[in-house]
């Protein structure tokens, strides 16, 4: 009674990517088993079945003051089922997308100036462990990461591949200037100079992608908008019922959207979600498509949700992060399943890490996969 | 004898074939049910199954199972196919709620089977090509599967380690957070 191999295949893709725990434990069964999870055939298949891989951890960015106080980024697995990951001292997450997170401040030589630490990114993978750094941007910025192949690509098993970084900044009075880095040419493009920049900066919100678009939310009342394929940006509004703690989206339609967590008629704070319309003519419009009331969702006390308590979401799977009483809670929308993930008042902003995990695992499995295979040695 | 709505319908539903398990027990059953295994679907497409259709691999007693499976679901996608034209109101989505409940249900007591017949079952859903079937009978064995410990797995499914010390301990090391 012993099921054929082609046979616990089926069966082993059908483990779910939420739990990569479950497919290591089933490649330490036997050699088949262990061969059988890290061929490139199985990792294919895997997405293939289940489709928008799912959130393993959060980087949350946080104060590590046990050893002399120093900033940090730690991931933090969503389930004890997920990987994790040492510290990445001296880091801040700023996006994380198709595979890849994106670290601002990133230590480039012992003694390099703190002053200059925003000008350093590095493109991080945490299946793999792989760490690119960046040439140094213009100046300190914002900035996102994503697959340089668009829209062309399904962005499930891309991220060893080509990667685009888009960078921001600017004070006023300056306007606001935008460089990209091709991962290709290992270097960034000459500024192109925006709109007016904000007094205290460009806002620190990671950025929505939509279709091949990236959205910034640059402060309380605008949008910059870059398109990944033309390279155009332009500048669009917010409702103006939104104001300040707004957060650009992607929506589970892939629409864009912003979440805010805003006070409803009985003064009760409720997670509200804006959907973005462009008519025919260009202009655009915001129309309110749900009101999530936390105080019913979460096992606090309604009185330590504040206007801050959204520090985060996984873009177009409806996935919120919610810190209140010192405590993370995930928000799976779908399912309306909430989860705590951590405690701790350490950390200020929260970047869910969407990736499914396959890797190749042990000597085992050398020579029967290919070398761009995830090895997690 | 099917449930089909329209015309056409009703004459692919009335075309019987004979299906001929292992054990050369003969079972009439609906086009519309034998189509949803794919591998029936495309012998019908081929002119060949005048006669029977021979199924070497699959034994009467799960036939008859993969049988009583394949009716109920033929039957569900007739329904859903004959009704979405004509209704898209709140008491058809009502229905069709209570029509899924009631697939979920007999798929739950179609599981309850011991492994032996579990294992036959999706064997014979592979062969079939029947997707469906496939993908509930395997799932309940990854569900068997996930939260236990390789030994566990080991002792469940009777399958010899075969990896040495040294390899087991490599990949213990590489993935220590899967067994904290």
């Amino acid at each position: 009674m012993v099921l054929l191999e082609e046979l616990v295949e089926e069966v082993l893709l059908r483990l779910p990517p939420s739990e990569p725990a479950c497919i290591v434990r089933a490649a330490l069964v036997c050699k088949p088993w262990c061969r059988l999870v890290s061929a490139p055939r199985f990792r294919r298949r895997f997405r293939d079945l289940h489709g928008a891989p799912p959130v393993l951890g959060v980087l949350c960015n946080l104060s590590v003051w046990d050893d002399g106080g120093r900033f940090a980024t730690r991931l933090i697995p969503t389930s004890p089922a997920c990987p994790r990951r040492d510290d990445l001292l001296f880091c801040h997450a700023l996006d994380a997308r198709h595979g890849r997170v994106l670290l601002g401040g990133v230590p480039s030589y012992p003694g390099a100036d703190p002053l200059e630490a925003g000008r350093h990114l590095a493109v991080w993978d945490p299946v793999t462990y792989g760490l690119r750094a960046l040439p140094p941007a213009l100046a300190d910025c914002k900035a996102a990461v994503a697959c340089a192949a668009g829209d062309g690509c399904d962005h499930l098993d891309c991220h060893s591949g080509p990667f685009v970084v888009v960078a921001l900044g600017g004070f006023e009075p300056e306007d606001i200037w935008l460089c990209v880095y091709s991962s290709e040419a290992d270097s960034w493009s000459e500024p192109t100079y925006l709109s007016r920049a904000p007094v205290y900066g460009v806002s620190c919100q990671p950025a929505a992608l939509v279709g091949n678009t990236l959205y910034f939310a640059i402060d309380g009342s605008r949008i910059l908008r870059y398109d990944l394929a033309t390279r155009e940006a332009s500048v669009i509004y917010l409702p103006e019922t939104c104001g300040y703690g707004n957060r650009l989206m992607t929506l589970e339609d892939g629409a864009v959207g912003v979440a805010r967590v805003d006070s409803d008629r009985d003064a009760r704070l409720s997670l509200c979600l804006w959907s973005m319309e462009a008519s025919p003519n260009g202009d655009i419009g915001w129309t309110k498509i749900r009101v999530i009331e936390l105080n019913k969702l979460l096992p606090v006390d309604e009185l330590l949700i504040t206007p801050n308590s959204l520090v985060g979401f996984a873009h177009g799977i409806g996935v919120f992060f919610i810190k209140a009483n010192d405590r993370l809670f995930m928000i799976d929308l779908k399912s309306g399943k909430v989860k705590m993930v951590c405690k701790g008042s350490h950390f200020y902003t929260v970047v869910p890490y969407t990736s499914f995990y396959t890797p190749a695992l042990g000597s085992v499995t050398i020579g029967e996969t290919s070398g761009v295979d995830a090895s997690i040695g | 004898m099917a449930s089909a709505g329209s015309g056409d319908e009703k004459a692919a539903a009335a075309a019987m074939i004979t299906l001929i398990s292992s054990d050369n027990e003969k079972f009439e059953v609906t086009e519309a049910t034998a189509t949803l295994s794919q591998t029936i679907r495309h012998m019908i497409e081929d002119g060949c199954t005048d006669g029977g259709v021979p199924l070497p691999n699959v034994t009467s007693k799960i036939l008859a199972r993969v049988i009583e499976y394949c009716k109920k679901h033929a039957t569900a996608a007739a329904g859903e196919e004959g009704s979405s034209s004509s209704f898209s109101d709140a008491a058809f989505l009502e229905v069709d709620r209570a029509f899924l409940e009631e697939l979920e249900e007999f798929d739950d007591a179609f599981l309850e089977v011991d492994r032996a017949t579990l294992f036959d079952l999706i064997l014979a859903a592979n062969y079939l090509d029947i997707k469906g079937l496939l993908n509930l009978t395997c799932q309940k064995v990854a569900d068997s599967v996930k939260g236990k410990t390789p030994e566990q797995i080991r002792e469940m499914y009777n399958i010899v380690n075969d990896l040495t010390p040294e390899e087991e301990a490599e990949i213990r090391r590489e993935t220590q957070w899967a067994f904290e």
